[in-house]
């Protein structure tokens, strides 16, 4: 039954079906019981589950990591809610450990961790802003995936907990109001980019609120008589390299857009990676933040790519 | 208290503390000659592992805490020793073949020398990394209190981890949330080569205690008084289910790892005799003898039944197998 929802909505209905599934689920942060959580995702979840499976913590952020690896070792699975992304450099240390702690415990057991962040995207100045991206996808054995959708948001969430290891969920903070519907499908495929929009010309390959903007920004190209595809990478670690190969050899003019300082992003050079081995004569660019400290304010909205700026990158790209 | 109190409260004592008491004579015996065979092994260069960290002159805190947790209850031992794996009843033969990179030991030979994930014996590992260990811990407590009512979860770590922010937040997360953790700082009075004076004015506990916590305050020579207040703690724990702090004072007589610089004057000598000349584990097993716990005729025979015994146990190890690199990489 296809029902339509807000990205908020949607997490917060498959969070409470996967409860209600399973006892072991435990969700921790600050505010999410009595507040029900910023934008409302774990509104209600107090009231039905209980003060012992949903639990409002005090600020200690650089305990919440080593708290959801104390709980998952004992067989619970933690959803940590960060109401700040930036916030989780707090847990550095805990983040890097995380990744590597069902090996250094000798596999005895397994660490279903989800650890989700409110990403704010230039809209709160620098500290709580800048992007996390570079500093958690140098880190082997986490997951990272930015969902752009609501049913891509539920599928996150669903193979989050059926493949059992620690994934980081970021969750933009636009994507919070973007109504669209959650289908009652087959779990879509861990570690999938979805093609939102098929074109021949060049390829724009991005992830969550950046990827309404790409959309946009093909609308726009295509009145022009330019050919765009758009593929949303849903999972930023691993990457589908199948999905970014099928799309590079198709158009050869890739356009990478993320919310790293391109100097310093990881994304942009694992994708250019990922094409470079295997498709030669392949043109990539990387369109991503531009490289100034986020200002409070109106002039935020320069920090980051605009419609317009995808606009005149996928035109050079083309030239 | 004197000594003379102890004894006589040791000697009235119930059948079962009798009992406990005699096991954690036998614990502390085999960590002892354990360690020293560790210690002799890695002067000889028999062991691969370079970080040994020997808890000689500390164990008695971990012993005793350690044995009178029962199986189904859980430790986070910190990396100083094997008195509280051994109380926790890891037989010695695996212990032994983790610390010779034997593919039988709990970690297949691939972990830490003297802590490791053994979830049957309630054992969880230790983080390098000082400090992390007391947001698991906050974790652990959750679950314990949710799964596991009445049972419990002890912390050991150092006066050198008890001065990182996380502890005291963690402390204060514990009594917010009513947690059955018992935190223990096992205070040598070193951190590396510094000196706890020069780290900290308030000791531990009162600043436990400042959280509202109940905390308390032991010399870490004194096995019996250790061992009554335990109980006494354990037991209100496993009742109320809420945490406490113990801070027990110890001494480093011996380097901070195999490593450390062997001229480093750091310490006081006459502070440093004082405690060497007060060995704790020499002082609980003459109060048990006095207190007729354990036979003074026995004890020589049982001290030269656990070294053959340590003895053999490495000899058979050194002769089992380890990972190969292609084993390596399918185990990890």
């Amino acid at each position: 039954m296809r029902k339509r929802l807000t990205f908020a909505n949607a997490l917060n209905r498959e969070l409470r079906v996967q409860m209600r599934a399973n006892r072991n689920i435990v969700l921790f942060g600050e505010d999410i019981g009595v507040y029900g959580g910023r934008e409302g995702v774990t509104r209600g979840l107090l009231e039905e589950f209980g003060e012992n499976r949903v639990i409002d913590m005090p600020l200690n952020e650089e305990l919440f990591i080593g708290i959801a690896i104390g709980l998952a070792q004992m067989s619970f699975i933690p959803i940590v809610e960060f109401c700040h992304s930036t916030l989780v450099s707090l847990a550095q240390a805990d983040i890097f450990r995380m990744g590597l702690w069902k090996q250094v415990c000798g596999n005895k057991f397994e660490l279903p961790i989800i650890l989700r962040l409110r990403c704010s995207p230039a809209f709160i100045g620098a500290e709580l802003s800048s992007s996390v991206l570079t500093s958690l996808l140098g880190i082997p054995g986490i997951g990272v995936v930015a969902p752009t959708t609501p049913a891509q948001v539920t599928w996150v969430i669903r193979s989050a907990l059926q493949i059992k290891k620690p994934t980081i969920v970021l969750e933009y903070l636009p994507q919070y109001f973007q109504e669209g519907y959650v289908e009652e499908a087959d779990l879509f495929p861990a570690g999938k980019a979805e093609i939102r929009r098929e074109g021949e010309r060049l390829s724009i390959i991005t992830y969550s609120f950046l990827t309404d903007r790409a959309l946009r920004a093909a609308e726009t190209l295509s009145a022009e008589g330019i050919s765009a595809e758009v593929l949303d990478l849903v999972s930023l670690s691993p990457l589908d390299a199948e999905a970014i190969l099928a799309t590079s050899a198709k158009t050869k003019k890739v356009l990478v857009i993320g919310d790293e300082i391109p100097e310093f992003g990881m994304l942009y050079a694992k994708i250019h990676s990922i094409i470079s081995r295997k498709n030669q004569g392949v043109r990539v660019l990387f369109l991503g933040r531009k490289d100034f400290v986020i200002p409070f304010g109106p002039l935020h909205k320069y920090a980051l790519p605009s419609v317009d700026d995808i606009i005149d990158s996928a035109n050079n790209l083309l030239d | 208290m004197g000594n003379l109190y102890w004894t006589l409260r040791a000697a009235i004592a119930s059948p079962s503390d009798k009992k406990y008491l005699a096991l954690i004579w036998e614990n502390l015996l085999k960590t002892r000659i354990f360690e020293k065979k560790v210690l002799q092994l890695a002067e000889y260069g028999r062991i691969e592992k370079k970080w040994i960290f020997t808890g000689f002159q500390q164990e008695i805190g971990q012993s005793v805490i350690a044995t009178l947790l029962g199986r189904d209850e859980y430790i986070l031992p910190s990396y100083r020793g094997y008195a509280a794996i051994i109380g926790k009843g890891v037989p010695l033969d695996k212990i032994a073949s983790e610390i010779l990179c034997k593919e039988d030991g709990p970690l297949y030979g691939l972990g830490p020398s003297t802590s490791f994930t053994s979830p049957e014996f309630g054992i969880y590992q230790h983080s390098d990394i000082l400090g992390l260990d007391f947001g698991t811990a906050i974790g652990m407590g959750m679950a314990i209190k949710r799964k596991y009512p009445g049972k419990l979860l002890a912390v050991f770590f150092g006066d050198g981890a008890a001065l990182r922010g996380p502890l005291w937040s963690a402390i204060n997360l514990s009594i917010v949330k009513r947690l059955p953790i018992l935190w223990i700082c096992e205070n040598n009075q070193y951190s590396f080569a510094t000196r706890v004076s020069e780290t900290t004015v308030t000791p531990f506990f009162k600043k436990a205690a400042g959280f509202g916590m109940d905390a308390h305050f032991l010399d870490g020579s004194q096995g019996l008084r250790i061992f009554f207040k335990t109980k006494e703690i354990l037991d209100k724990m496993r009742f109320y289910g809420v945490p406490i702090f113990m801070e027990i004072l110890t001494y480093r007589t011996v380097p901070h790892d195999l490593f450390f610089m062997k001229n480093c004057q750091y310490q006081n000598i006459q502070e440093r005799n004082h405690w060497l000349n007060n060995d704790g584990f020499v002082s609980f097993e003459r109060q048990l003898v006095g207190a007729r716990i354990i036979e003074k005729h026995a004890v020589q025979a049982k001290k030269d039944h656990c070294t053959s015994l340590v003895e053999k146990i490495f000899d058979v190890a050194a002769q089992k197998s380890s990972l190969s690199y292609k084993d390596l990489c399918s185990v990890l």
